[in-house]
């Protein structure tokens, strides 16, 4: 059972959501303010999560001088920063365009390889649930309820054109095609670490 | 369009030309747009000061009604002189800072509640508007009675027509900072005072500012109506005393003084906003 929100699991919404009168640091830094830790290791905590995605010398800029991609890279950071069991991503590429979607993506799989924890995310792209979920579940609407489950086992790192994903594209495609045609969503689980 | 052109326009000029160009009209053009700002911000005086040194020059308007503009000159610096200037404005700045602290301090108080609970708003709200709605000026008689005409009637009359327009945009400002930075905060387990020191405060900056001065505005304008009616100093005094004597020159001294520390005192203010928001730098010119 789940009440009410907790730092055991992170969460990164559809748009950023920084600050926008404080800096990537400061944004991330946030994250931390209620974390069982000493000055010291939050600031090592923040420059470290900045890092892992890839913002080094952007941590003492403002959430207006950053591109979409870059935003949405530090509130992933921010999400991160607490270390939590779970992260929650809420169509976190939704917002971006199609180029800067597909490299998040890759940078999505080597941050999940780096932290190995439980990633949960809600998509309505079929190729980015095949692509980074261990197993995508397929919602069906009114009521909300489990359509089907589809498991991926291919190796990672994973490249969009491998067979096996493909196959289990179609799959899920068909699969939404039965579900009805007023937005089923598809939310694919990134594997335990 | 055809190849060639295609080519020369995709060409990429000598870069260091094209950045050297770049800067020298970026330098231009700040310039040139500063000039352009200057010039509007003198069209007015421009436009009325040639007219009201013409007109009283033709005797357009008796002398008692409209004095001469070397005539208003002579007798700011006779003022200014003399000291009456300053000890007439100082008696106004005082009561000003006096009352325009209290009610901005009892109003930013007051809004942060209203705008942060749901119910405080439900009660004091209708309280509130019903006070607000009776202005500065209608209070006097009331507070005459009740405190006198001394320095205390003043002040709080100041304070009660800073009070109101600060009460209403914190208020206003508190309740629309947006929900999804507020749950953000959530996420992270914020206490009442985090959310209030990182996001509340933070995300409504702009209009508790914009309370703030208009709070002192207001105040300046209760205090000349205090000072109308009840006082035998200040800059108010010094203009229902001018036009009694049909000294228009000095009313118009008072009106110059008044503007001209209400325009500093709104600076001042706007400075340390644009400080408060060094993060929009960039966006604000």
């Amino acid at each position: 059972m789940i009440a009410g929100t907790s730092l055991d699991r992170g969460i990164v919404f559809q748009e950023p959501r920084l600050f926008p009168w404080a800096t990537v640091s400061q944004n991330v830094a946030l994250g931390l303010k209620n974390a069982p830790l000493g000055e010291r290791a939050k600031r090592e905590a923040v420059a470290a999560h900045i890092a892992l995605v890839g913002l080094d010398g952007f941590a003492q800029a403002y959430p207006h001088q950053l591109s979409g991609g870059m935003a949405q890279r530090a509130a992933i950071a921010r999400g991160l920063v607490n270390r939590p069991r779970l992260l929650l991503l809420d169509e976190p590429f939704g917002a971006l365009d199609a180029l800067t979607r597909a490299r998040l993506q890759v940078e999505l799989q080597r941050i999940w390889a780096h932290e190995r924890i439980t990633m949960i995310l809600v998509t309505h792209d079929v190729d980015e649930a095949v692509l980074l979920g261990d197993r995508v579940i397929v919602l069906a609407p009114r009521p909300g309820r489990v359509s089907r489950i589809f498991e991926t086992s291919a190796p990672r790192p994973r490249s969009r054109t491998d067979d096996d994903l493909v196959r289990i594209r179609n799959a899920v495609l068909r699969a939404l095609g039965d579900a009805g045609e007023d937005g089923p969503e598809a939310a694919p689980i990134g594997g335990l670490g | 369009m055809s190849d060639a052109a295609l080519r020369t326009t995709l060409e990429p000029r000598i870069p260091a030309l094209a950045g050297l160009r770049r800067i020298s009209l970026r330098i231009g053009e700040a310039a040139f747009r500063r000039l352009v700002k200057l010039g509007w911000l003198l069209i007015l005086p421009a436009v009325t000061l040639p007219i009201w040194i013409v007109g009283t020059g033709h005797g357009w308007l008796p002398e008692q009604i409209l004095p001469r503009p070397q005539d208003v000159l002579h007798t700011l610096r006779d003022m200014i002189a003399s000291g009456e200037l300053a000890q007439h404005a100082g008696y106004s700045l005082r009561r000003v800072a006096f009352g325009f602290a209290i009610g901005a301090t009892a109003g930013l108080i007051a809004g942060s509640a209203m705008g942060l609970s749901r119910r405080v708003d439900d009660y004091v709200r209708p309280l509130f508007t019903a006070i607000a709605q009776v202005p500065a000026l209608a209070w006097i008689p009331l507070a005459m009675l009740l405190l006198g005409i001394g320095e205390g009637l003043k002040i709080v009359v100041i304070a009660k027509a800073a009070f109101v327009p600060v009460v209403m945009n914190t208020s206003a400002g508190i309740a629309n900072v947006p929900k999804a930075f507020v749950e953000v905060g959530e996420t992270f387990r914020f206490t009442p005072l985090q959310m209030l020191r990182h996001v509340v405060l933070p995300g409504s900056v702009p209009p508790i500012f914009t309370g703030l001065r208009y709070g002192l505005t207001h105040a300046w304008i209760a205090l000349v109506s205090v000072e109308l009616l009840a006082s035998s100093e200040g800059l108010g005094y010094l203009l229902v005393w001018g036009r009694q004597m049909f000294w228009l020159d000095t009313v118009l001294v008072a009106m110059i003084v008044i503007g001209v520390i209400g325009f500093a005192s709104d600076k001042v203010l706007a400075v340390i906003e644009a400080r408060l928001q060094r993060w929009r730098i960039d966006d604000v010119r």
